[in-house]
This record gives structure tokens, C-alpha cells and sequence, in this order.
């Protein structure tokens, strides 16, 4: 959102940025040797649910979409709503791969019915911690949670080093908003 | 049919022309001025000081000052985890950064955004507010506070009244002014005389009128606008709706000795902190609830339609 938009009080949702969501795959290599972490099984994406009747038939084309997938695709899908009015659409199987073509075709969906400034954040877990993918900024960013809401900072600034070089990390910790009790 | 974005939001052609206009009538009214100021030859030195005491005056009305009269701590985040958590997504979903909390321990139910630029903003909320609204209310009422963050509104409102309280001060302090212009005219360095005086003062008091009106007017739009982003980051126009029911239902309970303490913020919170709402829509700070319940129903209508 430009000055122009502020000066006139124009509240815009900047539109989900997808692309830069594959850039986790060639970063698994370094994830699992330079940070000894394995891919946890489990993914998600966290996106505003609205008040909107078109929403609902959303989620059923997820469903179908990712079913369809074929053989090929080891993934189960669920949905999730938190108590914060926040959608998540859960991806379990055991390839990070598969993962993140499906979190891919997931958001590619939800874009094309219109609702792309709704995405939030896709969520991938790797043992005790989360490599959280911010659609806003198109960057990644560590997040390991120790309770309900605290947060081993130490750690997160160590995996951003890490993986400074394979991915787009969020440079600002500021912009490293915690998703508190996933459920992933 | 790929559409990059839903048609019913971002958009109210309507209130951006009309805080357009006022903006620019503001502008108008200021350049207008000035040169009145120039012309009848106020002495520059004098013009200069204005200025400066204004914008010192400005400057020096901090945010922490703010904060420190109404009485706002700031919250850590294990002080109130759910209202961070809240916020944290709010944020994340406006794109900005997390602002700080503070807490007033008031029973009026109230909110405010204050900061000069996101990275510094805080968002105060009062004891009344956490204790009457539910949880997707207070989402609400956060929300709408993240837009004036977003919108910048510390900073557009306070340039927008730069030259009104020059105005004022020229009114005020009038003695002063007038003293340094006859010194002027009287040391033969051509100083405006006795009319220009009066009309030096004239032009502050027309100016100061009517821009109180104009930047009033500008604080209206930008409470409708805080609404609507507030509708656009819950995606429930609904969850405001009720939440400045609440509030206003609660300010009308709350005593009027807490009221009092609390009057200077009025222009600051969600909801005007004076209980009497015969006061002519044309002077207020916030407009009425009657018009940003309706507004917000529009809006609803519209989200639903899609």
C-alpha cells in the first residue's frame, strides 16, 4: 500500500505472493544437513477466513483438487479453524515435495476464486520448529515456539544464518510474527 | 476468470474524493493565508518565531507525552497473550509491524492508535473495553486502529492543523503580533500600519474557524475509513458493528467524573469519550454511531453480494 493509499485512507490487502514458495525445495538439502532437521510430515496454510457464501465452496474444491492429485501424491488434506477466525488448510504426508506442490496448487486456487489477499502465511514443520512462509513479503522466516507464547529467539536468529543463502529470509525479526499453537 | 482481487473492497470512490476535497480546501485555505500574512507585511522574524513555537509545540506533543497523560502502560506480550496473539495476525495480515500495547485502567470502554510511523505505534486499550467486548469485537476495535496506524493518521491529522494553530496562536496571542508590526511600520521599514493589523487578525480568526471545521470534517472520513479497513481485515463488518455498540452503550454508563479524565483524548479514541450526542455532526471529531452502523451494514451487503 502506497503513500497515495494512506493519504486517502484506502485500505488495500496487498495480493498473496505464491512464487517464491518453491524456493523451499531446493532448501531442504541444507535444512536437513546444515541444520540436522527433517521435514516433520506435516504443512499448512493459514488464511482469513470471510463472510462470504462463495468462501464456503472453496474449501470443497481444496478437497478435491488435492484428491485428485493421483497416485503420484502422498498427502491427506483436513481443515482447520483456530479461535482467531483464521482457516487452516492442513497437508499430512511424508515428502516435503509433495508438500509444496500441494500448498502451491492450494494457494493457486484460493487465488483464483478471488479471495488472494486472504493468504497469510504457509507453515511447514521440522521436528520442535516451523519454517513459516510469509505470502505478504514473499520471504521465509524460523519460528520456535517453547509454550504458549514464547519463543527461543537464540535459535530462530541461528536457522536464519543457516539458511540465509538458500532462501529468502526475512531480514527484519520484526516481521517474524509468531503463529502460536499451530496445529501442525 | 482469475480475478486478482475481490471488487468490494479497497474502494470507496465516495469518501476518497470527499477527503480529497477536503484535503485540498484545507490546502487552499492555508496558501490563502500565507499569502494574506505576506502582503500585509508581517514582520518576518515574528513569522519565523510563529512557526517554530508551532512547530515545536508539535513536535515536542510526543507520543510517549500522549501516552504518559492518559495514563497507558505498556503491556508485555506474557501480559496479555491473547490480545498480542490477536494482534500479531492483524498485523501480519496488514503488513506492518506489530505495534506495542498499552493499558489504561479505566472503566470507559475506549481504544487508541498513536505513532508517528508504524515501527513506533502504539495501540492503548482500556480496562472497560477488555471487560465488555468479546473477543472478535476486540479483533474488531484492534483492527480499526491498525488502519489509522496504516493510514498514517498521527501525521496526516497533526499536518493537517500546522497552520490552524498558527492561526489560533496569531489570535491568541494577538497583542504580540501587533506590537512587532506597528515596531515595523515605526522604524519606516514599511510595516503594515493599523488596518493591516486588523486584517492580520481577521484572516487568523476566518482561518482558524473555518479550518476547525475542515479538519474535524478530515477526522470524520478517516474514522469511516478505520472502519472499513477494520471490516476489510476481520472480513466481518459485522464484528465493529457491535463492538462500537458496546462502547457506546458503556460510555454512556461510565461516570462522568471518569469521562473527565479522559475528555482531552476524545479526538484520539475509536468512540468520543463525551456522552451528549446533540452536538452538531459538523463539529465532532467521530461520526455518529447512527452513520457508521449504517455504513458498515453497506459494506456488509456488499461482501455478501460478490
Amino acid at each position: 500500500m502506497g503513500l497515495f493509499d494512506a493519504l486517502f485512507g484506502r485500505t488495500k490487502l496487498p495480493a498473496g505472493k505464491t512464487d517464491a514458495l518453491f524456493a523451499l525445495s531446493t532448501a531442504a538439502l541444507d535444512i536437513e544437513t546444515r541444520l540436522n532437521s527433517s521435514y516433520g510430515g506435516k504443512a499448512a496454510i493459514v488464511l482469513r477466513a470471510v463472510d462470504n457464501s462463495e468462501y464456503d465452496a472453496i474449501s470443497k474444491d481444496v478437497h478435491d483438487l488435492l484428491n485428485l492429485g493421483g497416485g503420484d501424491f502422498r498427502a491427506t488434506v483436513s481443515m482447520h479453524q483456530d479461535d482467531m477466525g483464521f482457516q487452516w488448510i492442513i497437508l499430512e504426508g511424508p515428502d516435503l515435495e509433495d508438500a509444496i506442490n500441494g500448498l502451491h496448487m492450494t494457494a493457486d486456487l484460493i487465488k483464483q476464486a478471488g479471495f488472494a489477499d486472504s493468504l497469510l502465511a504457509a507453515m511447514f514443520r521440522f521436528g520442535d520448529w516451523y519454517l513459516i512462509y510469509s505470502y505478504r513479503r514473499a520471504t521465509f522466516y524460523p519460528f520456535v515456539p517453547t509454550g504458549r507464547s514464547s519463543r527461543q529467539e537464540s535459535r530462530e536468529f541461528r536457522i536464519r544464518q543457516t539458511l540465509a543463502n538458500a532462501l529468502p529470509m526475512e531480514k527484519d525479526p520484526e516481521r517474524w510474527y509468531p503463529l502460536w499453537d499451530p496445529p501442525i | 476468470m482469475a480475478k486478482s482481487s475481490r471488487p468490494w473492497y479497497g474502494r470507496d470512490v465516495g469518501l476518497s474524493f470527499r477527503m480529497g476535497l477536503t484535503m485540498f480546501l484545507l490546502f487552499a485555505l492555508y496558501a490563502a493565508f500565507v499569502l494574506v500574512l505576506l502582503s500585509a507585511q508581517v514582520p518576518l522574524p515574528t513569522l519565523i518565531t510563529i512557526l517554530v513555537l508551532v512547530a515545536l509545540s508539535q513536535v515536542l506533543l510526543s507520543d510517549q507525552i500522549v501516552l504518559w497523560a492518559s495514563g497507558a502502560r505498556i503491556l508485555r506480550p506474557e501480559e496479555a497473550p491473547e490480545l498480542h496473539r490477536i494482534l500479531a495476525r492483524l498485523a501480519q495480515l496488514a503488513d506492518l509491524p506489530t505495534p506495542k500495547l498499552a493499558w489504561i485502567n479505566t472503566r470507559l470502554p475506549n481504544a487508541f492508535a498513536i505513532g508517528k510511523n508504524p515501527k513506533s505505534a502504539v495501540i492503548a486499550v482500556t480496562r472497560g473495553l477488555v471487560e465488555r467486548l468479546d473477543a472478535s469485537e476486540l479483533e474488531a476495535v484492534l483492527a480499526h486502529e491498525l488502519t489509522h496506524i496504516k493510514n498514517r493518521d498521527v501525521t496526516v491529522l497533526s499536518l493537517a492543523s500546522f497552520f490552524a494553530m498558527v492561526a489560533a496562536f496569531i489570535v491568541q496571542q494577538f497583542f504580540f503580533v501587533g506590537l512587532s508590526m506597528e515596531g515595523d511600520r515605526r522604524q519606516g521599514r514599511g510595516g503594515g500600519g493599523g488596518q493591516a493589523i486588523i486584517l492580520v487578525w481577521l484572516a487568523s480568526l476566518v482561518v482558524w474557524a473555518i479550518s476547525y471545521v475542515l479538519i474535524r470534517t478530515l477526522s470524520r472520513y478517516r474514522e469511516y475509513a478505520a472502519d472499513r479497513g477494520s471490516a476489510i481485515l476481520t472480513g466481518h463488518p459485522g464484528y465493529l458493528a457491535s463492538a462500537l455498540q458496546k462502547i457506546q452503550a458503556g460510555v454512556r454508563q461510565t461516570p462522568s467524573r471518569d469521562l473527565r479524565q479522559v475528555e482531552s483524548m476524545s479526538a484520539f479514541f475509536i468512540f468520543p469519550a463525551v456522552r451528549k450526542d446533540s452536538v452538531m455532526e459538523i463539529f465532532a471529531t467521530h461520526p455518529t454511531l447512527e452513520h457508521r452502523i449504517q455504513r458498515l451494514e453497506k459494506l456488509q451487503q456488499q461482501m455478501e453480494k460478490k
